[in-house]
């Protein structure tokens, strides 16, 4: 008896569980183990999980192609024209071409050069333009050779000669490297040991001149230098950064696409777009540079990162204008949208399935990437899973103007991962687009896109503004209106508080006239506010008339250390109000995460270094202030940054992006403040002329330059002899 | 009738004697049979203590070093070769931190330093290796003749003797003739030496070959007597000696050749090295000193019905401690003997052979025979995942490895072996290799390490950035036995299915799993995440707050939801209930979470759940202190783990980026000597909330030691999993808890039958080529058991791999929405918020039932691949499930199968 019943489910019902695309994808089981954590970087360039997005699907040697063993293969190339595969093979001198499943359609390892047969010495990259041509840089021979399908010599470049424009070339040895070429044919090289930029060559072959090399951006410093320098060296330095470039791709419209491995140039500028003119038209819009993983800044005594970042070997345009970059280092691929958002990154530097010894390069073939691996001379083909081909479809209905699918794409890859950032705001930027402004806010403020959030909030403002019209314009006039009887009746409401204060005083206080009067928790509570108070006005005087205020403050007032103390911790709690409490848009700080013992010291190591430095050097010239007068001078005068920046903080919250020059005037309005104060406090304590007074400002701070760096090497100094104490402490407790 | 008994008896034996002898006359021709039973005989060769398995019932030979492996080796040479011949391979440790390697054929039966011993049902070999004495320690450099004569010329024969006497200078010292003209040794004054004597030798020499023999007489005695630097210390008193009797001096600029001749003949005259002390003794000279590097080994191996028991009784090891090390002047030396490698070559198969090799990675993995991946580096990987204690940082570089079974076996497809670790399978390794990489054979084996030993940078932490590092090790090596059970299948099961029912078998004779009831219904795995922890602003200052996802009468109202959906036996597992979230205190300290409700709403979800059926497991962990207050009492250094430098243990967090320590949360590990009292401490308080279930984190996967240096309160690894034992025993028996595990190690499985976070699949290594599920061919109808939560997998052939594994469904999940967890310790959970999953979970159940309803009670009795990507699992009933993962339909007994579909039959078994 064999009764035997389907439970067949088709296509549509996994689509419905799964809500995905079935479509040329494998669901092999065999693949999707991944040995490496998935992650992406969030605002706090912190790495947060996130789903894996390609999982490595095939592993191909050249035994399983039938080609033999590769050696050193250095370059990987899928060609516009037809999409077939090509394997530079170095270490064999010859280029596997592969039909696009992977097959072997034939291995080029000769072509005929006038009637003879000619062969390459260490190829290292290949290109193909629309037409099919394949350039070819064969290294070792020192030229470019460009074959047309049939393998039929269409060109052969050589090594430039002689003066070229302003570049001599005499004793140059051409070893092009890597390739590419744009559509109208131009030819862009990276040729090893040229630091001045790619090589660019016309059409016909010809040099045309050195392409896409970062030129200097001068700041003052370098400016002086150059001014002051031998006219030779100002030649030279004015013209670029020597850069070694790594590798480039073309995209369709032209741009190129580069790597930078080393040079004199920043880490945001590893990756470069270049246009026609070579200027550099990379959109960098994502929470910072594309640049793979963050580094230290922190070096070692062998001068190397202590957490070296990413080294890129190789990048592929793709759809949508996104683009992968391959990092040789931690052998992982990142992939960034056109505006430069990281998108996701996979691959790791290990021995298991999906991990690279020495990565050589990348290249996309639809949606699956290759990467090519030099050492374990195998390819490793990456197939995206559900959550990657989500991104890649909200990204494409946003390009396409489907904004409202889009947003729906990027809920279902925030069902997977609801830590990606970048859905969130593409959330936003669908509500936004249905003018659901608070909605949007939320979005962006989730997905800590300040840029979007402003935007949203201006239109929200305005929302809350027209809704409460008349709410807000009551307020206004009530405010209006107070502030009217406030100057019109001061001089009785101030006479009537008097009066108030009086009684107060004839009821709990004045302690020094009737000393049986009872001290009791009110009359405490009373003193201690009055003080306050009588500290804030005095204070205030102070921050209005600073001359005078200082000179009562150095001569009629009690020298009063708590008044200043008090002014001091005032600021300090300001910090830390300010640090957690500005508006989102002008809080980039991570709020999860505070420590108080570093926002106080914040403040209080510039205040002291202040004090001990300024009382050091007056001393010495002929100041005729005390410590204790610096100490006060100095507490007094940062009431301005407390009186300014608690308000500024609050009114923060109701800004927008656009605002923020006006955010930003009051921030330095209050630090020019408080350094006016201290100037003036300093000179007063001192007896100091003006000029006097600048000469000694100078001077301290030089000095607290010094004493920082003096310090610096001290903790220097203290670490080193306690690490070679502990060192030998460790040796004994193991040893023996 | 007494008589015709024992006339049948013999007749039967010596039928079966001339069966064997039929069979295996050619092969087994320099074997010894040592012990036979009804299913085995055990051959043994005794000279190179190579064994051989008969199998009756197979008919077929099992062999400790591959036959034939003079011939068919091609690649191996010198001691890659010798392992070949070998049964035990070790590594130890020189006191310059070197890692060094011995194998019992070079380094013992070669050099004849082996003792064999019958056993009851087996043998026992004694194994020495490493050379007591030095090769050229066997020669004696001076002797007198009576001694020569007696010792060694009577010994041999003429032309040896010949050999010998033109290898020594035969001297005497006389009275000096009145002309006697004495020459200079340089820097020798020889008045003093020699006084009114002078040496002559037996043959004339002339007078360039004199100058040559005193210089060799002086050479001598300096470099034999350690006090000695130069020709001028020596005295007349060295020599004095010669005057009494002939004597014998070596001659110098001897070849190497002759010297190894006159090696052999002295071997041959049985003249030893304890021969060579007592001469040079006699002579003056310093006697020669043995080396110290020397590992006493004992092996057996015993018949126990059908299988074939190997052992290692590892308290008898011996290896250098603390001893007199003449090759560094006399100072003290400790070789610590940190891994021995057993049968490496057992049942090893060659070049042309076809099957494959099964080692337990993840749910099971095989490497078939000659894959040629010699690009790939070679399995190797340790059983019971990494260790916490001795390996941090290595858990964030490299995949988590996953092997919850100490088994490996090798098939040719005709026949089949498997091995079960019995003893000292925490400290045990799988290593498995292919042909073509070191020889020409694929082996399949396990080592074991016994003393765990990690690397230090001198400023005291385990594998930091420095570069001086120094090596520290485990206070004393590991004292209980080492053993292996070989099991040897037939035709019929030479497959991992085969194997899996062996061992299935095993465990099930040994009363360690048992059979599951039929179901109305395939249980619904769920655990809800009740809290966590997270950085919140108290007042604008952040600290560490609870923060509720999941309430308990939110938990209800999901229940509700899912039982409306007809989804009814639900297995809830739920977390975060304890003070502090899901990284709760200290659980010693018995607390209740109040974020998530009160302890009258947990009793009243309690009754709830109760009152339908759906048990109830709350989640703790004890093996880490995710959460230390003061008071709560637990005290770091008395109750948490060390690691092996000796510092308190912990584990970090690390960055996914760049690996390196995060720096703030780090969880302490408690030591596993503190499980009993840490159990009894959180029971008392939860006894009172009288829920008879309770779900264990990580003790089904994690097993860490305590490496206190002083050797009373060290707990390895292997004593560290008999006090988990011990933990669940008591769980299960004193306290009457119905246990759910994640994982689990093969110890743990006594102790529950409902299992999380179990594999479903391999690890991805290289040179694996296949994935099976051996794991639950083991122990489905045994266990109801899942892989991990499926909303957190994102893969989307899980319901598939769910079909063809036998496996439950499981998510988890939490009432708030899924961004709660953003920007949490918690981010990784990525996807949590249940109505997002509802609806696929409740299709998702209804079909996966509709298939596995009927078997889930039932073994699985068949699993094969069809074609690439397309399995089959058969279960007992003869249901069949066919599984294509492959992005094409394929037809299956002329039932088409679309692209990521399955099938099911009925009636396929049989």
């Amino acid at each position: 008896m064999k009764k035997s019943f389907y439970f067949l489910f088709l296509i549509f019902f996994l689509l419905f569980i799964f809500s995905l695309d079935i479509q040329g994808s494998t669901l092999d089981s065999e693949n999707l183990d991944i040995p490496y954590p998935s992650y992406i970087y969030d605002f706090w360039e912190e790495p947060v999980s996130a789903p894996q997005a390609y999982y490595p699907d095939q592993i191909i040697t050249g035994k399983d192609l039938g080609a033999g063993s590769l050696s050193e293969p250095r370059d990987l190339h899928i060609s516009s024209y037809n999409q077939n595969i090509y394997i530079v093979d170095s270490g064999n001198n010859r280029i596997i071409e592969l039909n696009p499943d992977w097959t072997v359609k034939r291995i080029i390892d000769s072509f005929t050069n006038r009637g003879e047969e000619d062969f390459f010495n260490n190829p290292r990259g290949i290109y193909t333009n629309p037409a099919g041509d394949l350039y070819i840089t064969d290294r070792d021979n020192g030229r470019i050779v460009i074959l047309d399908q049939e393998l039929n010599l269409k060109n052969i470049i050589h090594s430039p000669e002689g003066q070229v424009g302003d570049v001599d070339f005499t004793d140059f040895r051409f070893r092009p490297s890597k390739i590419a070429v744009d559509r109208r044919n131009r030819i862009f090289v990276v040729a090893d040991e040229v630091y001045e930029g790619i090589m660019e060559f016309d059409i016909r072959g010809e040099f045309v001149g050195f392409f896409g090399a970062p030129s200097v951006t001068v700041d003052l410093f370098e400016y002086i230098w150059r001014r002051y320098s031998p006219q030779e060296r100002r030649e030279r330095l004015a013209l670029f950064l020597p850069t070694e470039f790594s590798n480039l791709d073309v995209d369709r419209e032209g741009f190129v696409f580069t790597t930078v491995a080393t040079g004199t140039i920043g880490e945001e500028h590893f990756i470069r777009k270049l246009n026609t003119a070579g200027r550099d038209i990379l959109l960098r819009e994502g929470f910072t540079p594309p640049r793979g993983d963050y580094g230290s800044t922190l070096m070692d005594a062998a001068g190397e990162y202590v957490i070296p970042g990413s080294v890129f070997v190789d990048i592929t345009v793709r759809e949508n204008e996104m683009y992968s970059v391959l990092d040789r280092r931690r052998g992982r691929v990142f992939t960034y949208d056109r505006r430069g958002n990281l998108l996701y990154v996979f691959g790791y530097d290990g021995h298991l399935k999906g991990g690279f010894r020495y990565p050589r390069a990348v290249e996309a073939q639809g949606e699956k990437l290759a990467v090519l691996d030099g050492q374990t001379n195998r390819i490793t083909v990456f197939k995206p899973t559900e959550y990657a081909r989500k991104i890649h479809q909200a990204l494409d209905y946003y390009h396409s103007g489907s904004y409202q699918r889009s947003v729906d794409i990027w809920r279902e890859v925030l069902r997977l991962n609801a830590n990606y950032d970048l859905a969130y705001t593409g959330i936003g930027r669908g509500e936004l687009f249905q003018d659901n402004f608070e909605a949007a806010m939320n979005n962006f403020r989730r997905g800590e896109n300040r840029l979007d959030y402003s935007r949203a909030f201006v239109h929200y403002r305005k929302e809350v503004i027209e809704e409460n019209i008349t709410l807000i314009g009551l307020l206004l006039l009530i405010i209006a209106v107070l502030l009217f009887l406030i100057i019109k009746f001061r001089a009785p409401v101030l006479g009537y508080l008097e009066k108030i204060n009086q009684k107060l005083e004839n009821r709990f206080g004045n302690r020094n006239n009737n000393e049986s009067e009872k001290i009791t928790v009110v009359s405490l509570i009373y003193d201690a506010l009055k003080k306050t108070v009588d500290l804030f006005f005095y204070g205030f005087q102070v921050i209005f008339h600073p001359v005078g205020g200082f000179w009562n403050l150095k001569h009629e007032k009690p020298k009063s250390i708590a008044a200043a103390t008090f002014h001091l911790i005032i600021v300090i709690i300001t910090f830390i109000f300010m640090r957690q409490y500005t508006g989102f848009i002008f809080n980039p700080r991570d709020l999860t995460e505070l420590n108080t013992l570093v926002e106080i010291a914040s403040v209080l190591i510039p205040f002291f270094l202040w004090c001990v430095v300024s009382w050091s050097l007056t001393t010495l010239m002929e100041g005729k202030g005390t410590f204790t007068e610096i100490y006060i001078t100095t507490a007094y005068s940062l009431i301005p940054v407390a009186f300014i920046n608690i308000p500024l903080t609050v009114i923060s919250n109701y800004l927008t992006g656009e605002e923020h020059m006006f955010y930003l005037f009051i921030l330095v309005m209050s630090a020019v403040w408080a350094f006016i104060l201290l100037f003036f406090g300093t000179l007063t304590i001192h007896e100091y002329t003006a000029t006097k007074m600048l000469l000694v400002t100078g001077a301290i701070i030089l000095g607290i330059t010094l004493t920082m760096f003096i310090g610096l090497l001290f903790f220097n100094l203290v670490e080193q002899v306690f690490g070679f104490f502990s060192d030998i402490y460790m040796e004994i407790v193991y040893r023996i | 009738m007494f008589k015709a008994k024992t006339m049948t008896v013999i007749f039967l034996v010596f039928i079966v004697l001339f069966q064997v002898g039929s069979v295996l006359a050619e092969p087994l021709e320099s074997f010894d049979l040592v012990h036979e039973n009804r299913h085995l005989q055990l051959y043994m060769d005794y000279q190179t203590t190579e064994i051989a398995v008969y199998c009756k019932e197979t008919d077929r030979i099992w062999y400790s070093n591959p036959p034939g492996r003079e011939e068919q080796e091609t690649i191996a040479r010198g001691r890659t070769r010798d392992r070949l011949s070998s049964q035990l391979q070790i590594s130890f440790y020189t006191p310059g931190d070197r890692q060094r390697f011995m194998n019992n054929y070079t380094d013992s039966i070669l050099i004849d330093q082996f003792d064999i011993q019958r056993l009851e049902n087996g043998v026992r070999i004694d194994y020495q290796l490493g050379a007591i004495w030095q090769e050229e320690q066997y020669i004696p450099i001076m002797i007198s003749q009576s001694r020569m004569e007696e010792k060694i010329l009577q010994k041999i024969e003429e032309g040896d003797r010949e050999l010998v006497s033109s290898m020594y200078y035969s001297v005497k010292l006389v009275e000096k003739p009145e002309d006697y003209e004495r020459f200079d040794v340089y820097g020798v004054d020889k008045e003093e030496v020699f006084g009114d004597y002078t040496m002559v030798t037996e043959e004339e020499l002339s007078e360039r070959d004199r100058q040559r023999f005193f210089n060799n007489l002086f050479t001598r005695i300096v470099d034999n007597r350690e006090e000695y630097s130069e020709f001028e210390d020596v005295t007349g008193e060295d020599i004095i000696h010669f005057s009494e009797e002939q004597g014998y001096i070596l001659r110098d600029r001897l070849a190497s050749w002759d010297l190894e001749d006159l090696i052999d003949v002295l071997q041959k005259a049985e003249y030893t090295p304890w021969d060579v002390i007592e001469d040079h003794l006699a002579n003056n000279l310093n006697p020669p000193q043995r080396s110290i590097r020397v590992f006493d080994i004992p092996l057996e191996y015993r018949l126990e019905r059908d299988t074939l028991v190997v052992s290692i009784p590892a308290d008898e090891i011996n290896y250098p401690i603390d001893a007199l090390d003449p090759d560094r002047d006399g100072l003290r030396s400790t070789m610590p003997l940190v891994r021995i490698r057993v049968l490496e070559n057992f049942g090893a198969a060659d070049k042309t052979e076809q099957g494959y090799m099964f080692v337990p990675d993840g749910s099971g993995a095989l490497i078939y025979l000659n894959n040629e991946k010699t690009g790939s580096p070679a399995y190797s990987q340790d059983l019971y995942g990494r260790e916490l204690s001795s390996r941090p940082r290595e858990e964030m570089r490299s995949h988590q490895n996953d092997l919850h079974l100490p088994v490996f076996g090798l098939t040719n497809e005709q026949q089949a072996w498997l091995a079960v670790i019995e003893e000292g399978a925490a400290i045990g390794r799988i290593e498995a290799d292919i042909s073509g990489r070191t020889n020409s054979y694929n082996t399949v084996n396990a080592s074991f390490n016994t003393i765990p030993q990690a690397q230090v940078s001198l400023s005291g932490h385990l594998e930091d950035h420095e570069q001086r590092f120094m090596n520290v090790y485990q206070s004393r090596s590991y004292k209980g036995d080492i053993s292996i059970r070989y099991h040897f299948l037939d035709e019929s099961e030479a497959d991992y299915v085969g194997m899996a029912h062996t061992y299935q078998d095993y465990l099930e004779n040994r009363g360690q799993i048992e059979q599951l009831e039929p179901v109305d219904n395939i249980p619904f795995m769920l655990e809800i995440l009740g809290s966590i922890h997270k950085r919140g602003r108290v007042l604008g200052v952040p600290l560490r707050v609870v923060e509720s996802l999941t309430t308990y009468n939110q938990t209800t109202e999901i229940v509700d939801q899912l039982l409306h959906r007809e989804i009814e036996n639900i297995i809830l597992k739920y977390t975060g209930w304890f003070k502090g979230g899901t990284e709760h205190n200290f659980p010693g300290n018995y607390n209740l979470e109040s974020a998530v409700g009160t302890r009258e709403e947990l009793i009243a979800l309690e009754s709830y759940l109760r009152n339908h059926n759906i048990p109830f497991y709350p989640e703790i962990g004890f093996q880490y202190l995710y959460n230390n207050k003061l008071f709560d009492g637990f005290r770091a250094r008395r109750d948490g783990a060390r690691f092996i430098n000796r510092r308190t243990a912990y584990v970090s967090e690390y960055n996914m980026a760049n690996y390196q320590v995060e720096s703030g949360d780090r969880k302490h590990i408690l030591s596993p000597g503190r499980l009993e009292q840490t159990g009894e401490d959180f029971m008392s308080g939860y006894e009172s909330l009288e829920i008879e279930n309770l779900a264990l984190r990580h003790i089904g996967q994690h097993l860490n030691s305590d490496y206190r240096y002083r050797t009373d309160r060290l707990i390895d690894r292997p004593s560290s999993e008999e006090l988990i034992v011990e933990h669940l025993r008591e769980l299960t028996g004193s306290y009457d808890l119905n246990l759910m595990l994640k994982g689990a190690n093969a110890y743990t499985l006594p102790f529950s039958n409902i299992l999380t976070d179990m594999p479903l699949q391999k690890t991805p290594h290289n040179i694996i080529d296949r994935g099976i599920p051996f794991m639950q061919i083991v122990l489905h109808g045994y266990y109801n058991y899942s892989g991990q939560p499926i909303n957190l997998t994102a893969r989307e052939d899980n319901f598939l791999k769910i079909l063809e594994t036998g496996a439950l469904p499981y998510f988890k999940w939490i009432y708030e929405p899924s961004d709660t967890v953003k920007h949490t310790p918690f981010s990784e959970y990525h996807s949590l918020h249940y109505g997002e999953w509802i609806e696929n979970a409740a299709d998702y159940y209804h079909s996966l039932n509709d298939v596995l309803q009927k078997v889930h009670h039932l073994p699985i009795v068949e699993h094969k691949k069809i074609q690439d990507n397309v399995y089959l699992t058969g279960f007992q009933n003869g249901r069949e499930i066919i599984v294509n993962y492959s992005s094409n339909k394929v037809e299956y007994k002329g039932e088409e199968i679309s692209a990521g579909s399955y099938l099911v039959r009925e009636g396929g078994a049989e």
